[in-house]
């Protein structure tokens, strides 16, 4: 164990020696940084005209989430909002009127904005409610949750489910306490958000770090010398493995807690206990979990998936002459989901399979997609069945990468 | 301590490399002479346990090549030697080390003390990528010695070394033969002619002669001929022989060639030197490439 681990810091030595580890590691930690506070670069523009900051509008948002006299989203809410836009209408009369005056514009915009913040996210839901043929007209707060669940229903027959997953689905429905707390949701739901491109960066920086894993000995002439070693044929195979596994794991736990801390730095987390359907991200979904309990399923299938795909390039740079092979074999293996995402669709398995592809398990909606893997009377989401799959393919893989890389010939 | 190959055999594509290959190699210090592609560095490759022969077996006092045993015993210098560029001498030592089994305390002043002896302790800090090829390789040569090896393969070890190096070096493998079986491959004669015990020469992938410098040289004694003639004849000798040595002379042409009988009359029989027969054997065989070595030769 203790030489496996010597082995091990010298692996960790040979990576973090490359330029392009440092490289890739600083252009993910940009993109977290940047996409983290991308939503509030920039101003609003009404007739070409700055209304006001991105800045401002998120932090008057945040400042009214935090503060909602109602915090459920119940017939009072909805009743509250339209009396709160109502009395705007009434008291800013005079501004209205001067509505071309530029300063007037940007003035009734801040004034609008900061009446219209805390019911900003339920339009957001409400515009997501009418993409799926529903008449948002019609809601209100005696009715919001009927609405939705016609929703779902329409999504389901789109996705083609069987009555039983649709029956799986509405009772998961059931379980979920209604009205829906609210609150302060713009920290989890842009961490959601980010979750997807932020993960997607990480898997190509992994592919370009671990790449070289075993391929680079063969282009440094290394593997000779290596192979013909006490511990070159066994200890140092598996030295390898763990720390491309162990890599993949601190980078992925690194961004995420760096995203996050962000996320908490600009938004505030304090919404952590309400239900995911507040979100964007969780709106479409009917799994019962809160924020806080939803973050750590995808954090945990994000997890899993960074080593998945860590595991198939070390493989891949087992199998390969060169790390540059590896590379581009690697980088078409992660983005190819993206877009078969999107193209397989009508045929369940193929859909399936590609959602079970570690690039997909980036996608929130994917961890808990509404296709059900079923064992008999059992139904699981991809978030209870892939983590294990990963799992088993994970030592598969290993132990093929072992055999390999034992058995390379030098030629 | 004995290493056995019994009847080795490696054959890539269409061309034999190692052909049926049985020796035994005791304590001592073994040169491997051949020229490029005779199949040394497969040989070697073999006996470190890197590349699988395709038949027969090599074994160490029982033990297999493959084996974890066997590894830790070993000590080999690649004909290529690889590094890594960013890694310090020192690091590169003591990571080789680490795979060797050597614990780190060990390893430290086992380090220290091959790269005293190597003349490498002033850059033991220092990046290998900044090293000259001599540098390198005397680190090749460091590292090979990491374990105090029972068995040593050194594919060309004096590749890239100036003459004083290569003294330097050839002392240390004499002595280092005393105790273990010492297997190394040149191009180099006069490395081989200095500290290998035995000689080995091999072919298109056959040994050909083994022995001692004066058993070895036996097989062209006395057909190594001097003599001086005019331009015309050493052309047409040249043409004829395998010529060793030419050299332009007021006289005419000096010629130092192997052949069977007197080439002229006033050639002159000379003493044989293992570069002559090195000469010999692999001018015939960059004459004959083409078609040594290749199956159903």
């Amino acid at each position: 164990m203790k030489e496996l681990l010597n082995l091990t810091g010298y692996e960790y030595k040979k990576i973090f020696q490359k330029k392009s580890t440092w490289i890739a590691l600083a252009v993910v930690l940009l993109w977290v940084l940047f996409s983290g506070v991308s939503g509030m670069i920039g101003d609003y523009y009404i007739d070409e005209e700055k209304a006001d900051s991105h800045y401002h509008m998120i932090k008057q948002e945040i400042e009214a989430l935090e503060h909602l006299e109602v915090k459920e989203l119940n017939q009072e809410f909805f009743q509250k909002g339209q009396e709160d836009l109502a009395e705007f209408s009434k008291n800013q009369e005079e501004l209205r009127y001067n509505w071309e005056n530029t300063e007037n514009k940007a003035e009734y915009w801040k004034k609008y904005y900061k009446a219209y913040a805390p019911y900003c996210n339920l339009d957001t839901l409400l515009i997501m409610m009418g993409n799926h043929n529903i008449d948002i007209e019609g809601v209100d707060g005696t009715n919001f949750y009927e609405y939705r669940s016609r929703m779902m229903e329409n999504i389901f027959q789109g996705e083609k489910l069987s009555e039983e997953e649709i029956a799986f689905h509405e009772k998961e429905n059931e379980k979920i306490n209604t009205p829906y707390a609210y609150g302060n949701m713009l920290g989890f739901d842009n961490y959601f958000q980010m979750q997807t491109p932020n993960f997607i960066f990480l898997a190509f920086a992994v592919a370009i770090i671990l790449a070289p894993m075993f391929a680079g000995e063969r282009t440094s002439h290394m593997d000779a010398l290596v192979l013909s070693s006490r511990y070159g044929k066994n200890k140092l195979i598996w030295a390898k493995l763990l720390t491309g596994i162990s890599f993949a794991v601190f980078a992925a736990l690194g961004f995420s807690i760096i995203c996050l801390l962000e996320m908490q730095t600009v938004y505030g987390l304090s919404g952590w206990n309400l239900p995911i359907q507040v979100t964007a991200a969780g709106f479409y979904l009917n799994l019962p979990v809160n924020l806080l309990e939803f973050l750590g399923i995808t954090a945990g299938c994000c997890l899993s998936a960074t080593c998945m795909t860590a595991m198939i390039v070390m493989f891949c740079s087992a199998k390969m002459k060169t790390a540059f092979g590896v590379i581009i074999v690697c980088f078409v293996f992660i983005f190819a989901p993206i877009f078969l995402v999107n193209m397989v669709g009508e045929f369940r398995f193929l859909y399936m399979l590609v959602c079970s592809l570690p690039t997909a398990m980036y996608y929130p909606r994917s961890v808990a997609a509404h296709q059900l893997l079923s064992v008999g009377n059992h139904y699981f989401y991809f978030f209870q069945w892939v983590p294990v799959v990963y799992l088993f393919l994970t030592a598969g893989l290993a132990v093929w990468s072992y055999r390999s890389f034992k058995n390379h010939q030098i030629q | 301590m004995e290493l056995i190959f019994d009847r080795v055999t490696k054959q890539y594509k269409n061309k034999l490399a190692v052909d049926r290959v049985s020796l035994s190699l005791k304590k001592g210090v073994y040169g491997l002479l051949g020229a490029n592609g005779a199949g040394k560095t497969t040989l070697m490759r073999m006996m470190c346990g890197v590349l699988q022969p395709d038949s027969g077996e090599i074994l160490y006092d029982g033990m297999k090549v493959e084996e974890e045993s066997y590894r830790d015993i070993l000590g080999y210098l690649p004909q290529e030697f690889g590094y890594y560029p960013d890694f310090s001498a020192m690091d590169f030592l003591m990571y080789l080390a680490s795979l060797k089994g050597i614990p780190k305390k060990q390893a430290r002043e086992k380090s220290l003390k091959l790269l005293e002896l190597t003349d490498l302790s002033p850059v033991a800090k220092k990046k290998i990528k900044t090293f000259s090829g001599g540098m390198k390789q005397r680190l090749g040569i460091a590292q090979s010695l990491l374990n105090n090896p029972k068995v040593l393969v050194l594919d060309e070890p004096t590749a890239g070394l100036d003459p004083k190096e290569r003294v330097r070096f050839r002392n240390l493998i004499s002595k280092l033969g005393s105790d273990r079986i010492v297997l190394l491959s040149t191009h180099i004669v006069s490395d081989v002619e200095h500290i290998a015990d035995v000689i080995l020469v091999m072919k298109g992938g056959v040994i050909i002669h083994q022995g001692s410098l004066e058993e070895i040289i036996q097989a062209i004694n006395g057909k190594v001929w001097e003599c001086t003639v005019n331009h015309e004849t050493a052309e047409r000798l040249a043409a004829q022989y395998p010529v060793l040595n030419i050299r332009e002379e007021k006289k005419g042409t000096f010629l130092r060639l192997v052949c069977g009988k007197k080439p002229v009359e006033s050639a002159a029989s000379v003493e044989a030197a293992l570069e002559d027969l090195y000469l010999y054997y692999f001018n015939e065989a960059e004459q004959d490439a083409g078609q040594e070595g290749k199956v159903g030769k």
